[in-house]
């Protein structure tokens, strides 16, 4: 019990350091500027020649709420963000039409007036933070390889690495719920599955803080599958974490059935929970990484942190 | 809703002074003004958050108010506070000792808890994670 306690002094990251040591450190503001942004983001990436999800169509002020509609009459599957939602909150994902209508992910059908409606909601700014007002994109639906997509529950599964100074120090699969409705976030009721950085096979899962060994809805088990592309999702992350110039953030990479691995956003306050899954802290990786030069080659930075989680592997 | 509330009881005052109804001056203003802030605000979160987390959100409001009160009723504390007033500042200094406090917190005790403990557990155990160290 003591020894428990003070385990988790030594080697978690909580919410204070992670502010002060980290991202006040590391992450520059105009790096926030770009990732909060997610049409920024996605001008970081391309000009960074990081693969994403591409952008059809964006509108940025009502009166093209109506030109919005009709050019998406001609598309059969889409996805609605706002740019500044966080969380999830906002998107509307179309996976196919039904004569007139949009046949959501979840099976529900919407009519071409309510995407305006919602076009114009997010215009208004209903999803960004403090109600300001914002834009709308269009991008192109991403359709998940069958291994994580058998492990999610109507939805895209995501992996997050955690890159600190250019290097992945941790790294899980997010896998939406039934609960989670279709996203991923763990806080919405996701399931987290940490992944080991060396092999890409999966070790731990959590979901809500419980370990568990099952996925909730589909009973199927989450331990030792191995992450497709895993090589090219760790070399993707430290490439878009070099494209945005941030020192501590979290790349969400999907990986798509027909594009491979694609940066899908990035998260410069990332959230905690990555260590839950993972069953180790973070701050043994982070404090190893903080001092002394680390190599400018993306690839030699993604085989130091695939080496690193042995090096301090004394936490299992 | 507050603009309306401090219009009523604004109105109340004034009828009751031109009036001279006593007991309408003696409504006071303020614990009328906090308890619709309180009702906005719950109408507010039940919209977007659901009744259920808007009572919870209550309920702990509730809670801190009475924690607040039964502290600052302490006859000796209001008696030093009014002494010396210039002890309202230390809780500025507190706030800022707070602010660059980088330890873990009490609720990141209990959520890490489970993963340290069961890290531990599974020592012994083959994990994927291990097979290629050796």
């Amino acid at each position: 019990m003591i020894a428990a306690l003070r385990r988790i002094r030594r080697e978690m990251l909580g919410l204070n350091r992670r502010n002060h040591g980290y991202l006040f450190a590391y992450n520059p503001r105009t790096g926030y500027r770009v990732v909060d942004d997610k049409r920024a983001t996605k001008a970081a990436l391309a000009a960074g020649g990081v693969a994403a999800p591409a952008l059809r169509h964006v509108c940025n002020a009502q009166w093209h709420v109506r030109g919005l509609a009709t050019r998406l009459a001609a598309e059969r599957e889409f996805v609605l963000k706002p740019a500044r939602g966080a969380g999830g909150a906002g998107i509307v994902v179309i996976v196919d039409r039904s004569g007139e209508r949009f046949v959501k992910a979840s099976g529900a059908t919407v009519g071409a007036r309510d995407l305006e409606a919602h076009a114009c909601d997010v215009l208004a700014g209903a999803y960004s933070p403090g109600g300001r007002s914002d834009q709308l994109l269009v991008e192109e639906l991403v359709v998940p390889e069958p291994v994580l997509g058998a492990l999610s529950y109507r939805g895209v599964p995501d992996v997050r690495v955690l890159v600190f100074r250019g290097v992945p120090v941790l790294a899980m699969v997010r896998l939406p719920t039934r609960r989670s409705d279709g996203r991923a976030n763990l806080h919405l009721g996701g399931v987290g599955v940490g992944v080991d950085l060396g092999s890409g096979r999966t070790t731990f899962a959590v979901s809500a803080g419980r370990p568990l060994s099952m996925h909730p809805d589909l009973r199927r088990p989450l331990a030792d599958v191995a992450v497709p592309a895993w090589p090219d999702v760790l070399a993707l992350a430290v490439r878009a974490a070099d494209a945005v110039g941030l020192g501590f953030l979290g790349v969400d990479v999907v990986l798509d059935r027909r594009h491979g691995p694609l940066v899908l956003e990035l998260n410069a306050r990332p959230g905690l929970g990555i260590q839950l899954a993972n069953r180790r802290g973070l701050r043994p990786l982070l404090e190893r990484l903080a001092a002394g030069p680390l190599p400018a080659g993306a690839s030699e930075r993604v085989a130091l942190g695939q080496g690193l989680a042995y090096d301090c592997g004394s936490s299992r | 809703m507050i603009a309306l509330v401090s219009a009523v009881m604004g109105g109340l005052t004034l009828l009751g002074a031109v009036l001279g109804i006593g007991p309408l001056l003696n409504i006071s203003i303020f614990p009328m003004v906090i308890m619709s802030n309180v009702i906005e605000n719950f109408a507010a979160s039940q919209v977007e958050l659901g009744t259920a987390e808007a009572l919870r959100m209550t309920l702990a409001t509730l809670f801190l108010s009475v924690a607040c009160y039964l502290v600052v009723d302490q006859a000796g504390l209001q008696s030093l506070v009014l002494a010396f007033p210039e002890i309202l500042l230390v809780t500025v200094a507190f706030d800022a000792v707070l602010g660059k406090w980088r330890g873990v917190r009490l609720l990141e005790y209990v959520r890490f808890f489970r993963a340290v403990r069961h890290g531990r557990a599974e020592t012994g155990a083959v994990s994927p994670a291990e097979a290629p160290r050796s």
